[in-house]
């Protein structure tokens, strides 16, 4: 059979069609990077994120979406039952139900929303509610005063009852019994809720009010005290209180309450890296007043090769700069575990903890270090050290956990060891501790468990566990992080609340005194790897810790893309920006706030706008800048740049005596600027007017 | 069907006649005397070249341009400062790029297969190439011109621009499989070299023509004059001191030293740059009585 010119005509058309239509369906272009990942998620429950956070379980969430709505339709009956299933649930979980996307207590969204019904909603509460709340009170006033069975019954008062006839006289007793245990914020947090959810109370406002200063002047708490005094003040002044069984008035209560707060030493925390003064670099020709160098040349060359010989890429040792902290003597190193001082003058050795001049030889033999991780701080003449058993990594056992030390900062002598110590044992202690008086806030993960993250707080007399708190589980077990940058969490303190930042996607507050999780924000982070590949390169990390300034609370998690703001007053979320991942947070003034890395930046406080961005080299992440009136320092791989903060100019070009290292950390003392890097610790004069004397050069070898 | 006799004939003939054109040509094509000469001048640079990059890369546009800015301004700013006669920065191409912004990590595991994590926002890329110029080098000491160019490199490092390596050495690295090897920073430059390529030329037919006097006296004839002139193609501006691996690949994927535009001569190396020129030329061959009875030149 013959075909027809046209048949054939229309057969290849019909071909050609069909393949026109194929190459225009979209595909993948072979020359792309694809990155192919989970979208970066905030939801609570997500597994796919990098932290999960202590959530409760879907049903609670809709529980509480189905108190509001039967609520909203007058349906109290119904909306009761919810709620009671949500008080009946873990009273540690997290619910998604702050503004911005914080997470909250589902204890607190309970009060939150009982204290948010209407009146006609209140009136059926208290019909259902208030027999059973005022057994419990009859329970509680049996109980002896201010033991723990009294305080369990007020609790629940408070916490399940909240809005019933007899919640503020069992919050205002629960406050006292809090305060007498020393439990400073919860007392203020009891009587602060009489205050704002039962003005109908018969309990004097002006009582309570001195009752809040009073503890607020006592425990430094600076603003719930400014506020207290104000509405005295401004209201209360004549008003009479009751205070240790005499009656006088409030304004002479508060009188010598000034007296106390002012008197009350301010906490030091770190609030970023900010000295107030700008510090004069030494001239070019300079030379340091003393130097120690912690390896050779040789040594600091089989160190840079660390991974790469094994084809595993850079590991975070070879970038290592050890964590180092100067008080008015000594500068103390911790060196992979060995710990060392200096004469901060001399830069002689005073005292070590044990000899380290092979430690470049060990730490090629076991590259499995966790550099990042450990960690040194002080505090009144003690050293707080996060280390590991040295030989217990020499001898092939890389997941070895971390240990908590205090040390004696005079003779290096160790006073306790959390490896001794049976409440700590157990625990595999992360992050660098933060000294509160007379206790640490440290971070660990359980011993074997290396997703799931607490927050301890030690007695740093003997090393005594007062709490443990569950933070969150991460997706990566940490101590399987052989190639990458572990996540480490930073923390800072203010008012008597801690903040953890897990750099692993979350931030909490937690309540200094007890540890409670207050709330927690989740934040876009990558989700890091285990896996490793054949001469792979990695890109360097910086790690900061967050930052309160003008009542706001300011981080970059270390595997994200985002600055964040939170208002700490309303615990309400602030704003966000993308900034590099390299970023970390350096310091702020009034109007800005700083960045290093990679770059130098200046980003707006207002209008969060970039300011200026300075490029700077980055050869380590272990970098710490410095922020002063007027100036950022950054010491890099090329020296340390000065760098003009208004306009982010480059003012000056130290090169110093260390310009084979990677650049590191700057620390500053009244005559001296002192450099950490990862092959030596140097001090340079800051007088202009100085003649440095002859340098005196120690090194490992001594 | 059968041709017509006359047909046959004239086929026959027309072949026979264009057989012996072409053999006469093959013969007067091998007449004569072909010689290669090649020729070689000097030639001093009088500039050096740092090629570097400025980038601003970010999420936002407008924190792109900021950091672009920024560094274009610190880098021109940096240079200006040092006050060195005959240093110019010259600006030329800018690119704008979008894509994701995964880094090193990121990058290879993609390549390698692996989840890279959170998934990679694109990020937007303004980046100018800058061409630091300084004139005059041959003038300068040795030892002064190294101090110059390393002056001129701290200060690129120093303002957080990027310095480019030669493309050529990158290149080479990359097809041989290493990542970090070291690569020429700095082009050498002789301006104007018309005159150097002169001299070439000149010397490269000089050559020629003496090879070819030679022949002609061990032949027993008179060189007569040039039929033909070719010239053959020679690397300029490389020295050829590198490896025959090297070499190859360079032919192989085209790369490699070439004389520039405009007739500059560049290299990676300080020190005269060599200018070579090979010509291949043809010399009538006449006997000496032909030459003497007139039938020759």
């Amino acid at each position: 059979m013959k075909h027809s010119y046209r048949s054939r005509i229309a057969a290849l058309a019909g071909a050609a069609f069909s393949l026109a239509s194929l190459a225009a369906l979209p595909g993948v272009a072979l020359a792309q990077v694809v990155a192919v990942s989970p979208a970066a998620s905030t939801e609570v429950n997500d597994p796919n994120r990098p932290f999960v956070l202590p959530a409760q379980k879907t049903e609670v969430t809709e529980n509480l979406a189905d108190f509001h709505r039967y609520s909203d339709k007058g349906q109290w009956e119904r909306a009761f039952k919810s709620l009671q299933l949500v008080l009946d649930a873990a009273p540690t979980g997290l619910v998604a139900g702050g503004e911005g996307g914080l997470l909250l207590p589902s204890q607190l969204l309970v009060r939150q929303a009982l204290a948010g019904l209407p009146p006609e909603g209140k009136d059926a509460y208290r019909l259902f509610h208030d027999a059973d709340a005022r057994a419990l009170l009859q329970t509680a006033q049996a109980e002896p005063p201010g033991s723990a069975a009294e305080i369990e019954q007020l609790n629940k008062i408070f916490s399940n009852y909240f809005i019933t006839g007899v919640a503020a006289p069992a919050a205002d007793r629960l406050g006292d019994a809090y305060f007498e245990r020393g439990e400073v914020d919860a007392a203020i947090r009891c009587w602060q809720s009489v205050l704002d959810h039962h003005p109908e109370s018969d309990i004097p406002r002006a009582q309570l009010l001195v009752k809040i200063a009073t503890a607020a002047a006592r425990a430094g708490l600076q603003e719930e005290f400014a506020t207290a005094r104000q509405e005295i003040e401004s209201r209360h002044a004549s008003d009479a209180v009751q205070v240790g069984g005499r009656t006088q008035s409030a304004g002479e209560c508060l009188e010598r309450l000034v007296a106390v707060a002012a008197a009350r030493p301010v906490e030091s925390v770190p609030r970023g890296s900010v000295v107030a003064a700008d510090i004069h670099l030494p001239a070019d020709d300079s030379r340091p007043k003393w130097q120690f160098r912690m390896f050779t040349d040789a040594d600091a060359a089989a160190m840079a090769s660390i991974g790469r010989n094994w084809g595993w890429g850079r590991m975070t040792i070879s970038e290592f700069v050890p964590p180092t902290v100067v008080d008015d003597q000594r500068v103390y190193v911790n060196l992979l575990g060995h710990h060392f001082a200096l004469d901060r003058t001399t830069g002689k050795l005073l005292w070590r903890s044990a000899r380290f001049h092979d430690v470049a030889q060990k730490a090629q033999q076991n590259q499995y270090w966790f550099a990042e991780q450990f960690s040194l701080s002080v505090a009144d003449g003690q050293l707080l050290s996060v280390y590991r058993d040295t030989n217990a990594v020499n001898q092939g056992v890389p997941n070895s956990p971390f240990r908590l030390a205090r040390i004696n900062a005079e003779n290096g002598q160790e006073i306790w060891n959390s490896t001794n110590l049976p409440e700590l044992a157990n625990w595999n202690i992360n992050g660098t501790p933060l000294v509160l008086g007379d206790r640490a806030i440290a971070t660990a993960l359980k011993a074997d468990q290396g997703t799931e993250q607490y927050a301890l707080a030690v007695r740093i007399a003997d090393g005594k566990l007062l709490w443990s708190t569950h933070l969150g589980t991460h997706q990566t077990d940490m101590t399987q992080m052989y190639y990458q940058r572990s996540s480490q969490p930073a923390l800072v303190a203010d008012n008597g609340r801690v903040y953890v930042e897990t750099h692993a996607g979350a931030l909490l507050e937690l309540n200094a005194q007890t540890g409670a999780i207050q709330w927690a924000f989740a934040y876009e982070a990558k989700v890091p790897t285990q896996n490793w590949w054949y001469g792979q390169q990695q890109d360097i990390l910086t790690a900061g810790p967050p930052l309160i300034a003008g009542g706001m609370l300011f981080f970059k998690g270390m595997r994200s893309k985002r600055l964040h703001s939170i208002r700490l007053a309303e615990a309400t979320v602030g704003w966000k920006r993308p900034v590099n991942e390299s970023a970390m947070i350096v310091g702020t003034d009034e109007k800005h706030i700083y960045l290093g890395g990679d770059e130098l930046t200046a980003i707006d406080l207002e209008t969060q706008r970039l300011k200026w961005a300075t490029k700077t080299p980055l050869a380590t992440g272990m970098v710490r800048p410095l922020l002063t009136e007027s100036r950022l320092y950054h010491f890099s791989s090329r020296g340390v740049f000065e760098i003009d903060k208004q306009t982010g100019d480059l003012v000056r070009m130290f090169r110093g005596a260390d310009l084979s290292s990677l650049g590191g950390a700057i620390l500053v003392t009244p005559d001296a600027l002192i450099t950490v890097s990862n092959l030596a610790v140097t001090a340079y004069p800051l007088s202009e007017t100085e003649t440095s004397p002859d340098v005196e050069q120690a090194s490992v070898s001594e | 069907m059968k041709l017509p006799t006359r047909l046959s004939t004239a086929i026959l003939a027309y072949c026979a006649a264009a057989c012996a054109l072409v053999g006469a040509a093959s013969a007067a094509d091998e007449a004569g005397i072909t010689v290669t000469g090649t020729g070689e001048a000097l030639a001093r640079p009088n500039r050096v070249e740092l090629d570097l990059a400025v980038a601003g890369t970010a999420e936002l546009t407008g924190d792109a341009i900021v950091k672009y800015n920024d560094l274009l301004r610190r880098t021109t700013d940096a240079f200006e400062a040092l006050e060195l006669d005959g240093l110019a920065v010259e600006q030329r191409s800018l690119e704008f790029t979008r894509g994701g912004a995964g880094g090193n990590a990121a990058l290879q595991a993609a390549m390698a297969g692996v989840d890279a994590g959170a998934a990679v926002k694109p990020e937007v890329g303004i980046s100018r190439s800058l061409r630091v110029v300084l004139s005059g080098i041959d003038k300068l000491p040795e030892d002064e011109l190294m101090e110059t160019i390393g002056r001129l490199l701290d200060t690129a490092q120093d303002a957080g621009a990027n310095v480019s390596g030669s493309s050529t050495d990158s290149l080479m690295a990359q097809l041989n499989g290493i990542s970090t090897a070291p690569a020429s920073v700095a082009t050498f430059v002789a301006e104007h070299a018309e005159v150097t390529r002169e001299q070439a030329y000149q010397r490269a037919f000089d050559a020629a023509e003496s090879r070819a006097k030679r022949l002609a006296a061990l032949s027993g004839g008179t060189l007569g004059e040039v039929v033909s002139i070719e010239e053959t193609p020679v690397e300029a501006g490389e020295e050829d001191d590198e490896g025959v691996q090297a070499q190859m690949m360079k032919a192989i994927y085209g790369i490699g030293g070439q004389a520039d535009e405009d007739g500059r001569l560049t290299s990676n190396k300080w020190g005269d740059i060599p200018v070579r020129v090979s010509l291949r030329v043809r010399f009538a061959l006449y006997d000496s009585g032909e030459r003497s009875s007139g039938r020759g030149p």
